[in-house]
């Protein structure tokens, strides 16, 4: 049948599902190991609680909080923006190899032991990492149109990536170093603190700026290239722009919350059949719902009862992987339906 | 000096001259058919012409300016290029579809205005797609998808439109459907260079041909005195009894 795509209006897709999200984060503050009461927390959010309920709320539990909308978002953009760069609804940080080389680039940092040196040398090296991983790809990716090369090109990234991950565990002087970068690896937002936010929040800030400037370029691109050019569209800078966006965001990220997969392919799936298809117009919603994933993630993953905290990557992962599946058995777009 | 120049346009592709010294000069209201054989040029030529593909040499002109000293915005809303075979990525529907094609005109902010919405209108209603306009163009037919790419184009409202196969892969009444869509937008005062290569629809439907072989124009001029059995013969290699549609001139009718 013919899908009628007339599509909800785009900011208010995006303005209410981020509302959602804003409540999950909010709902997240309640829940931890302290055993404080909605009232407390309350308390607390206004202002007149106990400094120590204060600072388990503001301290540990509203950074955690917000740094996973913040993350969520940009991720979610990040799949969207890729995802209409690559004309390919498979694209996605982690699939195309982007989380994998901003780690490596952030091992490296804590292999050589700068990231302890200087507190801002991790996330530097994991938007270096990124940006090497993602100019790297994008080459490869603008060769053929079809799904199978970008995939194939992110195998290639990501493979690389990870023999680095490899190199550094296995060169690791010590069982500890190991275990802290494969933990870190991982990906969770257990103990972070206000400096991660603050660390995060500028740099994940610039890169959806760089990303939301080329809107209107993926709208264009959804014709292919020579129809985006012949539109006045210089393909090269676009592209630049979004992977230096998708580079510096994605790093952050990365940096403060170790790997987190998927979310960028999730989002952008659950909230395009809402939005008129537009790449442009799927940006914003696609934010609002990575943010609410990963909120409601980092809330689960402090639900389950296991014996030690299941790990926010390994849960959007076990969830990513199988709509992954999904989206590579369903026929593309344009595929001859006729 | 109103109209398309194009002196001595030379193109390499990968090495290889592709284009060999091309000139050719038209004015407004025409439709302009570009014929010749597989690798004669064509649709590098059409690109050459709308700088998607590198000149080594030679100039192209409109209205007496060289395109290389236009801004982007005012190639790309003066020049309109429809690609042959698009794929359409996103299932959109025909109005965003053709919206796209209002993106070189759009302010900064990006907003969608009356006299884009009046275009877009206008366009779909040229080609006969505005009863499709909320279908996602992904499940259109073959004949409404191309009407519906040639919409997109046309709502760029640039005075050349530069059409590469627009009827490519479409069934004969289709074709003809696309010929006289490209006929009418002609008539309003664009220039239109539409390749093809079906001899009969060039003969009965443009006002004039250009031949291409091997990189260079070999016979320019109204339908039925450049396509001579002769000429045909050289350039196609085939004895024009074989082809489809074609008929020497006098013989039509």
């Amino acid at each position: 049948m013919t899908a009628v795509p007339c599509g909800v209006r785009a900011p208010a897709l995006a303005l209410s599902v981020a509302a959602l999200a804003v409540a999950v984060g909010a709902l997240s503050l309640l829940v931890g190991p302290a055993p404080l009461s909605p009232g407390e927390v309350a308390a607390a959010v206004l202002g007149d609680a106990d400094p120590i309920v204060s600072d388990i709320v503001w301290q540990i539990r509203a950074p955690r909080a917000a740094l996973a909308l913040l993350i969520g978002a940009m991720l979610g953009l990040s799949g969207a923006a890729l995802q209409g760069l690559l004309r390919n609804p498979l694209a996605d940080p982690a699939v195309i190899g982007t989380s994998s080389s901003a780690s490596l680039g952030a091992v490296i940092a804590l292999y050589f032991g700068v990231a302890a040196a200087a507190p801002l040398a991790l996330p530097l090296m994991a938007v270096a990492g990124a940006l090497v991983g993602l100019l790297a790809l994008l080459p490869l990716a603008r060769r053929g149109e079809g799904p199978s090369t970008l995939i194939l090109a992110g195998v290639a990234m990501s493979a690389l990536a990870g023999a680095g991950v490899s190199l550094a565990l296995n060169l690791a002087p010590n069982p500890f170093a190991v275990s802290e970068i494969a933990f870190w690896l991982l990906g969770s937002l257990s103990d972070r603190s206000v400096r991660h936010v603050l660390l995060a929040a500028p740099l994940i800030a610039a890169g959806a700026a760089l990303i939301l400037l080329q809107a209107r370029a993926l709208d264009g691109l959804a014709l292919g290239e020579d129809a985006a050019r012949s539109l006045g569209f210089d393909l090269d800078r676009v592209g630049t722009a979004i992977a230096a966006g998708v580079a510096i965001g994605v790093g952050a990220a990365v940096a403060v919350a170790g790997s987190i997969g998927f979310v960028g392919l999730v989002a952008p799936y659950l909230a395009r059949p809402f939005t008129d298809q537009r790449p442009s117009q799927c940006l914003l919603p696609s934010a609002s719902t990575g943010a609410l994933l990963l909120g409601l993630a980092d809330v689960a993953v402090r639900l389950v009862p296991t014996a030690s905290e299941l790990r926010l990557g390994v849960v959007t992962a076990l969830i990513g992987a199988p709509v992954f599946i999904v989206l590579l058995l369903r026929p593309r777009a344009e595929e001859p339906s006729r | 000096m109103s109209g398309l120049s194009i002196r001595g346009l030379c193109v390499d592709l990968g090495g290889t001259p592709v284009l060999r010294g091309v000139d050719l000069e038209a004015g407004p209201g025409a439709l302009v058919g570009l014929l010749g054989p597989n690798g004669a040029g064509k649709s590098t030529f059409l690109r050459a012409i709308c700088r998607l593909a590198p000149a080594r040499s030679g100039t192209v002109a409109w209205n007496g300016r060289p395109l290389a000293r236009m801004s982007v915005r005012e190639r790309a809303t003066s020049f309109a290029y429809l690609p042959q075979g698009q794929t359409l990525h996103w299932p959109l529907s025909v109005r965003r579809l053709v919206e796209i094609g209002r993106l070189p005109r759009l302010g900064p902010l990006g907003r969608v205005g009356a006299a884009d919405r009046a275009a877009v209108e206008a366009a779909m209603a040229a080609v006969d797609v505005a009863h499709l306009a909320e279908r996602a163009a992904t499940s259109l037919s073959g004949g409404e998808r191309a009407r519906a790419l040639l919409a997109r184009a046309l709502a760029v409202e640039a005075a050349v439109l530069l059409a590469d196969e627009p009827t490519a892969s479409l069934d004969p009444c289709h074709a003809v459907e696309i010929m006289q869509a490209l006929r009418r937008i002609a008539r309003t005062g664009r220039l239109v260079l539409a390749i093809t290569h079906d001899l009969g629809l060039a003969q009965r439907f443009c006002d004039r041909v250009v031949l291409l072989d091997q990189g260079r124009i070999v016979a320019d001029g109204p339908p039925d005195e450049a396509l001579t059995s002769e000429r045909l013969r050289t350039v196609y290699r085939v004895d024009p009894a074989m082809l489809s549609g074609w008929a020497p001139a006098g013989a039509a009718g």
